[in-house]
């Protein structure tokens, strides 16, 4: 299969530097303490936020931080093919969970909540490429929707390589071309990686455009979050009668 | 958890007829739907329901009969409660949940393998006889749980299954019977086929407290009444499904009290289902 045309297109007609649309929404439910949609093209993560509470259990708890717990699922019906059994428990799913744990447990000021416990749950809704990225960008907003204090915005990206050209977030289609992948996630205002996976062979000098063309990517990312959020806060603030400059 | 003095204001609030956020023991909160939004599914809804928050996706698959029924389809039900829906909802006690509403759903629907009296017409399903069917799974995810689960389960199944198209197959022909015969999947989704919705029943959920009956319960008014009974109901009236949720033992008179409550109810949020689905599908050609 072709990814790339002789004029530079990829197959849904993007350009390869070029992120599909992204779109969220920021405080959705009510139940929760803090809670975001996100959606990269046709890629739709819902994430939910409980917490700061009282650790359940003491001995898992810590006396100088909290602990981040983070529950992951993608639905039956995310992908194209309908998966006989979801993971809830299986390695993939646990792996996933515990790398978005890990990015916002760097993230999250933990040393101001000692003894507490805050909770993540992602829902995948739909998963047509990027899912992880999706999911870290959903959680880092639903955090910020809880008015929990963190150190930086995170933003993340997927970048694949194929028919030597860096592709930025790729899809379900583009993966399936079983090229190199790269997985970015940065805090954009300290500009310092905090997870970076690559799965695939691929030589110094490709990783590094990979590398540079992720960073682009996740800055640009960044900049739609955090314009959302502004947004978000500027609602509240109209709804509240109060003027934020 | 909720505290034995909140019981009782709540239950305070079931005789004087006005309940905590303004209802009174027949009103219903708000019902929004949304239609389509998953592009992987043949047909998808999303249900709110006051804060309770459903969504529901529904796939058609080609599989193979079952050896006792070959000229019906399949018809596969899962719920499962998503993460969002809180930490109390994970692990051991959420998946009985979601077992528990997966079943009544199953019931509801009355699937049974011969296909005869069901609220779907499985027979509608089949390709070719014992060869080759269309299987309809239905995938429910509880995105926010606030009591009458089941009601928006059932509510966005049914728009769910209203919004699913499934492609025309064109058998083609062969000389032996044995030999598999050739399909040919239509894309056209002008040539798609839909499901036919108008006998699958919908979920009310009544509370009973001392002589006060409550629909649509939120999840405090669930845990605070006497019991709470499911009672499925289709578009004419006629009751098709019961099932009894928590609580105390329901004496006779409580029951049919329940079930004409349920009977009156359940044409009435047909027609809300239908306007809400009507106006969805107004806002989708936009």
């Amino acid at each position: 299969m072709e990814f790339v045309t002789p004029e530079g297109l990829r197959r849904d007609g993007r350009r390869p530097k070029e992120l599909r649309q992204l779109k969220c929404e920021v405080g959705v439910f009510p139940h929760a303490d803090g809670s975001a949609t996100f959606n990269i093209g046709n890629t739709q993560v819902i994430a939910t936020v409980f917490g700061p509470r009282v650790a359940d259990s003491r001995g898992e708890s810590s006396t100088d931080r909290a602990i981040v717990k983070c529950a992951y699922s993608e639905s039956h019906f995310a992908a194209g093919s309908r998966r006989q059994r979801k993971g809830r428990g299986d390695r993939r799913t646990a792996e996933l969970a515990s790398t978005v744990r890990k990015a916002l447990e760097e993230t999250i000021l933990v040393e101001l909540f000692p003894k507490a416990q805050i909770d993540l749950g992602i829902q995948v809704l739909q998963a047509d490429g990027s899912v992880l990225a999706a999911c870290i960008n959903a959680a880092m907003l639903a955090v910020a929707d809880a008015g929990i204090p963190m150190r930086d915005m995170i933003a993340a990206t997927t970048v694949g390589y194929l028919e030597s050209t860096p592709l930025l977030d790729i899809n379900h289609t583009e993966r399936t071309g079983n090229g190199p992948e790269l997985l970015l996630a940065l805090h954009v205002n300290q500009d310092k990686a905090i997870i970076i996976t690559e799965e695939g062979a691929v030589n110094p000098e490709t990783l590094e455009g990979m590398a540079e063309l992720a960073e682009q990517g996740c800055k640009a990312v960044g900049k739609f979050l955090r314009q959302s959020l502004l947004e978000h806060i500027q609602r509240h603030a109209t709804v509240r009668g109060l003027t934020v400059k | 958890m909720i505290g034995s003095d909140e019981k009782d204001f709540i239950r305070g609030g079931f005789k004087a007829d006005i309940r905590s956020d303004g209802r009174a023991c027949n009103d219903s909160r708000p019902l929004s739907l949304s239609l389509g939004d998953l592009q992987p599914c043949s047909g998808s809804a999303r249900c709110t329901l006051g804060s309770t928050d459903v969504i529901v996706g529904v796939k058609a698959e080609l599989g193979a009969p079952l050896p006792d029924s070959p000229d019906c389809g399949g018809l596969h039900i899962t719920v499962e409660c998503s993460p969002c829906a809180g930490p109390t909802s994970q692990g051991r006690a959420g998946e009985a949940l979601s077992f528990e509403l997966a079943k009544c759903l199953e019931r509801a629907l009355n699937a049974h393998p011969s296909g005869r009296g069901s609220a779907l017409d499985l027979r509608a399903l089949s390709i070719v006889s014992g060869r080759t069917c269309w299987v309809l799974c239905i995938d429910a995810l509880v995105l926010a749980c606030d009591g009458s689960l089941l009601d928006a389960l059932s509510i966005a199944v049914r728009a769910a299954l209203q919004n699913t198209r499934i492609p025309l197959v064109e058998v083609g022909a062969t000389e032996d019977p044995d030999e598999e015969p050739e399909l040919e999947l239509d894309d056209d989704p002008a040539n798609a086929k839909q499901v036919d919705v108008s006998r699958v029943p919908i979920i009310v959920t009544v509370c009973q407290m001392d002589d006060a009956f409550v629909v649509d319960p939120t999840a405090r008014e669930e845990e605070a009444a006497e019991q709470a009974c499911h009672i499925a109901v289709m578009p004419t009236g006629n009751v098709c499904g019961m099932f009894r949720g928590s609580g105390a033992a329901v004496t006779p008179f409580a029951l049919q009290e329940m079930m004409s409550l349920a009977q009156k109810r359940g044409p009435l949020l047909l027609q809300a289902v239908g306007k809400s689905i009507a106006s969805a599908a107004m806002s989708m050609e936009t």
